[in-house]
């Protein structure tokens, strides 16, 4: 049964993950590129004094990418199965409906961990050429919240596609958004040091909220 | 089962979300700016002089501490030292004070300001910085082409190749421990910037407390151990490099002593404030010809004291005004959220998930949020009370927020 999801899952999202692949690999290396023209153009050591000092995050380009392709991912993945009720047909499988929307939350988020990889990658690789470890570290730990972002708009977003009705969804997207939107609010590099935990934390509540609104599609809730 | 607790992690989730928006709302439209009120000590009349703004607008009423009145123009006449070029303009800028010549030029070569502001304490860095030569052949500061890091010795980076400078590195961490650094560094400071009047380096704190000043003089390291004591707990130095070169540094202590590291042999000095709390007040130290002001303050109370040349306090002034927790504003807040999540702070430069809780207040509140809830339940909704205990529970804690929660995202007929 797992191996039927998986294939049915990866008929709707393949193209996304293609997509997604190419815009996060085309954004690392115009970022790439972007960083080489500084040093080109520049004296490298007020480039690098610049980034320390003043904390300019030169991969802030990135911010908004893993939400957006979570985002998507979640609604090409979902959409499919509300049109017409679609995904009520599972509700007439031999396989329970919490495990039938966790192994497809999980397909997504395996997803979205590969572009997180990719992103993580791609960012230590441009820092090793040209600048200090400590900078290149800093980019790292200081994309990890707008990499959570992803992870919990995807949850977010399958919760609020798959909710059947428009009330919850609207209430469900005003109330989910600054939670969300808390994990934006850097100047600059390692400022959520002290609070990174606590926002990982909460978001794990993330992880089971799209049962509810399965739960409410099977009943066929309209409240 | 499953598709309760999915419901109860949504609830938390509205709460959290509700409790980071609701009082920001509410702030949006209620909150008013705290006008800190200027005082200084004038070298005329030698009495502290004061703003007081009027009915929250923009008037200002100038007074000394005799109760004395003063219109703008007179007021800045008493402070020849910080509107000198107003006065100059006027034609009465005072050719002596207190027997000491006064010129433009006079008053700013023996002016000086140090700047703390609570967030310095409170912001991430990387401690990479350049080391400039200090006493070049040329008058302006050059930048160099490599950075220094201390961990278990000192290293060189050469910006240009992104690798380790080993020459370099080798003279100065001879230079280090000849002095007896400890490794690693616990704290550089210093100002990684050409656009100062002259380079003093860095000071650095080893890993036995120790402080050292390190700075390149005509290419070679001068490096010594400063003799500070070790047990200060230092938290926070800043380097000046002011020309008046009295002292090289300000620091603060974990005690909320001000310490100064004077030209002297790095004697210290000590400022002498008292209460004064380095996370929650700013201060800001000003130089003049002939005195020295201190003056530190946060949301709710300003003291300011005047020293002389040798450090002897002269006088002092303090005053408080309304904080922002006794605004009615605030009581209403205080008791419509029982709680508000604090994200980000003036006082810091991290990001934080602060829950602050407001008092006893807030149970008026919780018991509004909880007899709605009720009503609502069983006039509205028409539910049984006992189905879905735990969301009387929630907001009980929660108060509005979780009233909000339950009464919109309602519970299922469970399986």
């Amino acid at each position: 049964m797992y191996k039927a999801i998986l294939y049915k899952e990866w008929l709707k999202i393949r193209w996304v993950v293609l997509g997604s692949v190419l815009v996060i690999l085309g954004f690392l290396m115009y970022i790439g590129l972007n960083v080489r023209q500084y040093f080109e153009m520049n004296d490298p050591i007020k480039v690098w004094i610049y980034l320390i000092q003043k904390k300019v995050l030169y991969y802030s380009l990135l911010k908004f990418i893993p939400i957006f392709t979570a985002i998507v991912l979640a609604i090409v993945q979902f959409t499919p199965e509300m049109a017409k009720k679609r995904y009520r047909l599972t509700f007439h499988l031999p396989f329970s409906e919490t495990k039938s929307l966790l192994f497809m939350s999980g397909i997504g988020l395996a997803f979205i961990l590969l572009i997180a990889i990719i992103l993580l990658v791609g960012l230590a690789i441009i820092g090793s050429i040209y600048l200090p470890a400590e900078v290149t570290i800093s980019s790292l730990i200081s994309v990890l919240p707008w990499l959570l972002a992803g992870f919990v708009s995807y949850l977010a977003t399958s919760a609020i596609v798959l909710d059947p009705s428009w009330k919850y969804r609207l209430l469900f997207v005003l109330f989910f958004a600054p939670f969300i939107q808390s994990l934006f609010l850097e100047n600059g590099y390692y400022e959520y040091k002290y609070s990174i935990g606590i926002y990982f934390l909460i978001s794990l509540l993330f992880g089971i909220i799209i049962l509810f609104p399965g739960y409410r599609l099977r009943k066929g809730s309209v409240k | 089962m499953t598709a309760k607790i999915s419901r109860y992690s949504i609830i938390i989730l509205v709460t959290v979300s509700l409790s980071i928006l609701l009082p920001n709302l509410y702030w949006m439209i209620f909150d008013k700016p705290i006008r800190t009120p200027q005082v200084s000590f004038s070298p005329i009349i030698k009495d502290f002089v004061f703003t007081q703004t009027k009915n929250n607008n923009d008037d200002k009423i100038y007074l000394d501490t005799q109760g004395n009145s003063y219109d703008r123009k007179s007021y800045q006449a008493l402070l020849p030292f910080s509107y000198y070029y107003n006065l100059e303009r006027w034609g009465v800028l005072p050719d002596t004070i207190e027997g000491i010549p006064i010129s433009i030029s006079y008053i700013r070569r023996n002016t000086q300001f140090v700047r703390l502001r609570s967030y310095y304490f409170h912001t991430p860095m990387i401690q990479l910085y350049p080391l400039f030569e200090s006493q070049s052949d040329f008058a302006r500061l050059e930048m160099p082409n490599e950075m220094f890091r201390i961990t278990n010795r000192i290293e060189f980076l050469d910006a240009r190749t992104n690798s380790v400078v080993d020459s370099l590195s080798e003279i100065y961490n001879l230079a280090l421990v000849e002095q007896g650094f400890q490794f690693p560094a616990r704290y550089i400071a210093g100002n990684p910037t050409t656009r100062k009047a002259f380079d003093e380096g860095y000071f650095i704190i080893d890993a036995a407390n120790s402080v050292f000043h390190l700075k390149q003089i005509k290419g070679k390291p001068y490096c010594v151990n400063t003799g500070i004591p070790a047990n200060l707990n230092i938290r926070y130095i800043t380097v000046q490099e002011n020309s008046r070169r009295e002292f090289y540094a300000l620091m603060v202590t974990r005690e909320n002593e001000i310490l100064l590291i004077s030209y002297d042999n790095y004697k210290l000095i000590r400022l002498p404030v008292d209460d004064f709390i380095a996370d929650e007040m700013d201060l800001l130290f000003t130089i003049d010809p002939i005195y020295r002001t201190i003056k530190y303050f946060n949301d709710q109370e300003l003291k300011c004291i005047v020293i002389d040349k040798d450090y002897n306090i002269i006088d002092t002034y303090e005053t408080i005004w309304l904080p922002k927790t006794e605004w009615t504003s605030s009581k209403i807040a205080a008791s419509l959220f029982p709680f508000q999540v604090e994200r980000e702070n003036a006082r810091t430069d991290y990001v934080l998930f602060n829950l602050k809780f407001n008092g006893w207040l807030a149970l008026i509140g919780i018991f509004l949020a909880l007899g709605i809830t009720v009503i609502v339940k069983t006039v509205v909704y028409r539910e049984n009370l006992k189905e879905n205990r735990f969301d009387l529970l929630i907001v009980a804690v929660t108060g509005l927020y979780g009233a909000l929660a339950v009464l919109l995202i309602r519970p299922e007929p469970w399986d």
